[in-house]
This record gives structure tokens, sequence and C-alpha cells, in this order.
């Protein structure tokens, strides 16, 4: 609560010689208000309404952060003489251009600042957190992305890890790469297969350390790794996906190697997990989405021979699973190697529509909701097939999808990285054609890891 | 216009009196509030706020409510071309519109303003925000450099 402190103003100023009491903070009637104003019981409703209409209306700007004594400066509403309402717009200054004293915006109150400040690019936050102190207590207080979550505002990078190129990150924006700080972990995490995903302002990556199953987790507001706690049944091989400051992750492969059905709930904020109910049947190599606020996990296999054409969708709200028959046909079709040797499906949600990128076949199909159905859209700009689906990632970012693999031939130590995108919904039906997002060169020619970060 | 009677009034620093139209009433919450819960024709006194910026907030809200309504023939693009030009104005004249939107509760002018100042950080060196928008700077030139360095590490740049 650093920040809370560093945004406390010490006094609350009103012009206007009449009204030389603070502004009121509080619901009750000051004695003095009450005397001289004549201030009715009526009136007095009508601010506590104004005062949380102010709270809510921000959509909760600040709340928890901002005390009620700065909220009533974003809103300061004075003498309540009968029917004469007053509304003051105040700023933090004293309105005639001067630099005042440690709000964030001068000439703006904080609140106003902050929503501001949510809005800009999170490129520019490294910045902005160099202008003062004020502004560096903020932006590593990660509050201004839990604000865009709550103002609906996102932007994706991609986080991309390949053979020849441990983590860095992708701003498509800005057409930028960044470097993520090593991960320091055991020489058994570095080579070990490992999985990751993003989640809230974190990207977790999980893998196995001597002395099991770990969780590395890269924050965004620290720009480091840290460990996260590990789940409450350790696994990989699952499904998983993320959704604002929560993921779940479902089925896997325990360290006996036994199929699970159990799934937990992930939150970002308390770094906790919470295991919730099981699932139908147990799968592992499955892939996680949400779509419509539900989370599903489709695909993957119940045993080392049994793949599942099946899906199961959670719902949150009543914590129950239920089963989609035939939700990802196709699965012992059109391979020549062991179903075991395919990658999960590769699937991304675009603005709510399900995709999926075909390993055999190298196409991009469109999932029917209604009819339980898969219709081809698209050809992938890679082939899929030369390993079974791995080495590649299918990924939405914006409202595109992303697919990420080797360029050219693919091989070698001068290995090229490319970022392909496409608007699945851009207007004409067949017109856009998959675009190069980006080029990395000497990356490798396998992407091992790739998650999309919103926020 | 309509009848004057039931009409809410905004009264500005300047003792301009502004006669809040529908259209106000419906973009605006906060007036929304007085007209339906039986205070239709009090006069609310908007401190600090001069009658330019009141009536160019008034404008936009006929511009939104005509457009919505279908009053007047205008397309999304040229609204948002509207909004765009709307904005073209001064700094100190956007943090005027932003305090008003937000207390009058306009929930798309403040967010149409505020997304118009957050353009102007991108892409801003901070000097170059702290001169846009008169930040004082409470570093120590020490500390201001360990912050920088530190930010060179945590945002490795790479290239294009």
């Amino acid at each position: 609560m650093v920040f809370r402190d560093s945004l406390k103003r010490s006094k609350t100023k009103v012009d206007g010689s009449e009204y030389d009491s603070p502004v009121v903070a509080g619901l009750q009637p000051p004695a003095s208000y009450k005397h001289n104003l004549r201030v009715s019981q009526g009136d007095w409703d009508l601010l506590a309404y104004i005062v949380l209409a102010n709270k809510t209306n921000t959509k909760h700007v600040g709340q928890g952060l901002l005390d009620p004594e700065v909220r009533t400066l974003t809103f300061g509403y004075i003498g309540l003489n009968g029917k004469k309402p007053i509304i003051v717009a105040r700023s933090g200054e004293n309105h005639d251009g001067q630099a005042s004293d440690n709000s964030l915006l001068p000439g703006l109150n904080d609140d106003m600042a902050l929503n501001i400040l949510a809005r800009s690019s999170r490129s520019d936050y490294p910045n902005i957190s160099c202008l003062n102190k004020k502004f560096r207590s903020l932006i590593g207080s990660g509050y201004l992305y839990k604000l865009r979550r709550q103002l609906g505002i996102r932007e994706d990078w991609v986080y991309l890890a390949c053979n020849m190129m441990p983590w860095k990150a992708f701003d498509p924006m800005r057409q930028k790469w960044m470097r993520l700080p090593r991960i320091p972990c055991d020489d058994c995490f570095t080579c070990a297969d490992k999985e990751s995903l993003a989640v809230g302002t974190e990207l977790l990556v999980f893998g196995r350390e001597l002395s099991g199953f770990a969780i590395w987790m890269y924050s965004l507001i620290t720009h480091d790794w840290s460990r996260c706690p590990v789940m409450n049944l350790p696994r990989c091989l699952f499904g998983s996906s993320s959704l604002g400051e929560i993921a779940i992750v479902a089925g896997g492969s325990d360290k006996n190697g036994n199929v699970l059905k159990s799934a937990e709930l992930y939150n970002s904020e308390l770094g906790t997990w919470q295991t919730l109910p099981d699932m139908n049947f147990p799968r592992k190599l499955c892939s996680g989405f949400f779509m419509d606020g539900k989370f599903y996990v489709i695909g993957g296999m119940s045993s080392h021979t049994d793949c599942l054409s099946c899906g199961e969708e959670y719902n949150m709200q009543t914590r129950s699973w239920r089963r989609i028959e035939n939700m990802y046909p196709g699965c012992n079709a059109g391979g020549t190697f062991h179903p075991a040797m395919r990658s999960p499906p590769l699937v991304a949600v675009v603005n709510n529509q399900l995709y999926s990128a075909d390993q055999a076949t190298n196409e991009v199909k469109k999932y029917d909701k209604v009819n339980n159905s898969w219709s081809v859209v698209k050809t992938l700009p890679v082939r899929a097939d030369w390993n079974n689906g791995w080495g590649l990632a299918f990924k939405a970012c914006g409202n595109s999808l992303l697919v990420i693999g080797a360029g050219g031939r693919g091989s070698g130590d001068n290995g090229v990285i490319v970022l392909h995108s496409w608007n699945p919904e851009d207007g004409s039906s067949n017109g856009a054609e998959w675009s190069v997002l980006a080029v990395k060169e000497r990356a490798g020619a396998f992407v091992y890891n790739c998650a999309v970060m919103g926020c | 216009m309509g009848s004057t009677s039931t009409k809410i009034k905004l009264r500005t620093s300047n003792q301009k009196v502004f006669k809040v139209e529908e259209a106000v009433e419906v973009q605006s919450l906060m007036i929304k509030y007085f007209y339906e819960n039986g205070c239709p024709s009090c006069v609310i006194l908007v401190h600090s706020v001069s009658s330019n910026i009141l009536s160019k907030i008034l404008d936009y809200c006929k511009k939104h409510v005509n457009s919505a309504a279908g009053k007047e023939d205008i397309s999304l693009e040229e609204l948002y071309e509207w909004d765009a030009n709307f904005v073209k104005v001064d700094q100190n004249t956007l943090f005027d519109l932003i305090l008003v939107a937000n207390c009058l509760k306009i929930e798309s002018l403040l967010d149409l303003t505020c997304q118009t100042i957050a353009n102007m950080i991108k892409g801003k060196r901070p000097e170059e925000i702290r001169t846009t928008f008169n930040i004082k700077n409470n570093y120590t030139p020490e500390a201001e450099e360990a912050v920088r360095r530190e930010k060179k590490w945590a945002f490795n740049m790479l290239g294009v």
C-alpha cells in the first residue's frame, strides 16, 4: 500500500468564501451544514447517491487504492441548499496553469490521470516510470494493469522460446523484440520439455527440475523470474488457458504417468492454485481455451493408446463439467505416426470464435458452436504435418490468428522463425491472406513454447 | 427545446446559465439522475468551468444524441471524424473537458478525452512527457540514472 499513501492529499481546499468548510467526505451531515444551510434529509440522500455513483460509474477506478478523501476531489459536491446543488469541477492545481504539488498530471486529479495512463500503451510504461518517484511507484504497483482489465483495455504481446533462442517478447504494435532475463533454474529444467501459459501480467513456464515438477514465473511488473507455487497436484501435458487474471489447467499426466481428470484454477493476483471439480474423463496431451466465459478442454488421449474426440466444458458459475461428444473429431485420421506422437490440438480463440490448425492436413478450421462442426477456412502458411504439429505455435493475438514456425528450409544453425498473421474476420471472405508480422533470424527452426499475454 | 420550466440549468463560474436539453440528460448520468429523482428544475452551479467549455460539452452531447437517435444523417465514420476534430484543442481545454465530463458523468466524452491525452504520451521520451504535462522530476541525478539503467536492462530493445 505504498502507493496508496503517496496518493493521499493532506488537505482539501474549497474555493468560494461562503463554503469554507472542507468538502464533505462522509454521508453524515456535519452539524454546521445542517444548521446554516438548512440541508434537508433528501439532499443528504442525494449526496449519498452521488458519492456512490461516483464510485461505481468510474468503474471502480482507484478502488482500494485511492481513499475517499481523494475521491471527493474528483467530484466535490458541496452546498446542498435546497434545490441548488453545486458541482465543482476542480483540478489538482489552481487552474491557472502552474504546476502543482504532487498530482500525477498537474491540472488533473489522480483518478483522471490514472484513467489516462491506463489508456496509454503498455510499451510506454517503462518511460512513464522514469518520470518521477510517484510514477515509478505507480508502475511498480502493477495497478494500471488492474485498471486496464476493468476498462477492457488490452494489448497482446507474444512471448516465444525457440530452440536457438531463449525467451523473448514481441510487441506487434511497435514491431519490437525484448529479451527476458534467463530463468534462474537448474540444468534439468533448462533441458527438459516445458509448457507455458500467460495469465494476468505473468508468464508461467512449467517444467521439471531435479527435485520434480516446477513452475517458473516471469512478472511483467518486476521483469524478473521467480518460483510460482506448485499445483495441488503437479502435472505435465495438461490443457490450459487464461482469462484475465485467472487460468485453468485440466488433465495431464502426474509424475507416475497417470492420466488425470483433475483440474485447477490459478489466480495470478493471489498466486494460489485451487482444485476444481474433476472432469468427467481423464485426458492428457489435450488443449484448453476460454470461449464465451467458459473453459473448454478438447482432444488429447485418455491412455497411451486411446484418442479422445470429445471435449469438456467447464462452467465457472455452476462449477460443473459438461461433456461435448465429437467436438474434435478426426483424431485417428490422417497420421502415419502413432497418435501419441502428435502435438496437442492447435487451437486459438479470436473474439470468442474457435479455430484449429490441423496437424495432418495443414488447414485452418473454424468451429461452428451451434452445430458442433468444423469447416476449413484457410491453408496454413507453414507445414504442420512435418513434425506432427510440434515446433509450431497457433495463437490468437488481437483480432488475428498467429502462426509461428520455421521459415524457408527451416533447418540448420541459422534457422529463421516467422510470425504469420491473418485476420479471419476481415470482411472479404477469401480476400485477406497471411501476412508476415515479423521474422526472427538465428532463432532456430523449432518453437518450443509460445504464449500471448494480453494486458 | 421544449418547455423550460422543467429543465435543469447549469450555471458556470462566469455566471452564464445553460439550459440542459434532452441531449445532455441522456448523455450525462449525473443530470439524468437529478432529472429523474425529483430535481427537474434546479440550477446546478458548475464551478471553475467557463461558458466556452460548457457550450462545447453541450455541442458534443447534442451531436451524439442526435446521431444516435437518427435525427442527424451521419455515418459512424463521420462521427469518429467529428470526435477527432472535437478534441483538436489545446491541452488546457482538454483537461477542462475531462474534468467536466467526469463531473457530469458523460462516459463517452470521458473516454474520448482521456484517450486523446493518452495518445499524447505514446512513444515519447521521459523528458518530453515531463515537458508536455509539466511534471516535476523529483529524482536526484544519481537516482534517475539508476532508474534508467534498470529500465534499459529490463526492456532490452533488440531492434526491429
